[in-house]
């Protein structure tokens, strides 16, 4: 059985599944690949967004999300930062 | 009434101002982590730590200042450093040492409580601090705070470590053990020896606490 994710894991695993798909994806593939709830995955949107890892693109009828350059460098330095906030005990 | 803060024994002044002056860097090493951490997850409880680590780093820094400043004063043979009519210098160095320490531990303990309450902080902080400043036996009070501090943190990274089994923070609650044990041979302090192996102690925790932070940023 897999362990339960970490907050920063389950950010790592957003950010690559938007990364995968190279680099712009619909809220409704991040559900289906991020195994999260529909509210927990709308509340991970909202935290990617302020800390500007990534970019909301609204029209009418739908939503596309976009990986910026923060989220790219999360993503290539997060074996440091989960290093860190484990040492630590900060997850 | 005697306040003493400390007693060295000569021999080992010039250790001890070394060890301090390491205290802070090792500290001052582990808060610039932080803020480079910070810097890529914006997580205000990493900045939080990360502060709490600089304001230790600047007692350690205020301490080893006083020590080489009175350097010059050393007598002969034991030196007992003391609140009992000293210079104004030096009581702004004691001051600070204990008002940064205080609050560097309060902000440590207040970053692993997981809340966002800045009353919180304010109420940890203004006991703790009153409770330190306004005893007659400040130098006691200040070491029995900042080990009931410590325990609390030993005792939430010794959850973290038993909930995770992380080897990680199996480091950090060693280092805070060793903090701990230090501070108790700082309270009895009675003669030279307990300062000096309280000393050693301290720097035990401090090189634990480099050489994970080395790890983490895989340096070798």
């Amino acid at each position: 059985m897999n362990k339960k994710r970490n907050r920063l894991e389950i950010i790592r695993d957003i950010l690559e599944v938007i990364r995968n798909k190279s680099g712009k994806i619909k809220p409704t593939h991040i559900l289906y690949k991020s195994n999260l709830s529909h509210a927990m995955m709308e509340e991970y949107l909202q935290e990617l967004k302020d800390k500007e890892f990534i970019r909301e693109q609204k029209t009418q009828t739908s939503r596309t999300y976009f990986i910026t350059e923060k989220g790219v460098r999360y993503l290539s330095q997060y074996a440091l930062v989960s290093d860190f906030t484990s040492s630590f005990g900060l997850e | 009434m005697h306040q003493a803060l400390y007693i060295i024994p000569e021999w080992f002044f010039d250790f001890s101002v070394v060890m301090e002056i390491l205290f802070s860097l090792v500290t001052l090493a582990v808060a610039v982590s932080g803020m480079a951490v910070y810097k890529i997850i914006k997580d205000k409880k990493i900045w939080r730590f990360s502060l709490g680590f600089l304001m230790i780093s600047i007692s350690y820094a205020a301490w080893a200042a006083l020590n080489t400043h009175i350097a010059s004063t050393l007598d002969k043979g034991i030196l007992m450093i003391s609140l009992t009519n000293p210079p104004l210098m030096h009581v702004l160095a004691v001051y600070t040492y204990i008002i940064f320490f205080i609050a560097g531990l309060v902000t440590l303990v207040y970053t692993t409580l997981k809340v966002e309450r800045g009353e919180l902080l304010y109420l940890l902080l203004g006991l703790a601090l009153t409770a330190v400043v306004s005893s007659v036996s400040m130098l006691v009070t200040f070491r029995i705070v900042a080990l009931f501090l410590l325990t609390y943190l030993v005792y939430y990274y010794f959850n973290e470590w038993y909930t995770a089994k992380n080897k990680r923070t199996c480091w950090t609650l060693a280092a805070f053990i060793l903090l701990v044990l230090s501070n108790l041979f700082f309270i009895f302090t009675d003669s030279t020896s307990t300062f000096v192996l309280g000393h050693i102690i301290e720097l035990g925790a401090y090189l634990i606490l480099l050489v994970s932070l080395l790890r983490t940023l895989r340096i070798k």
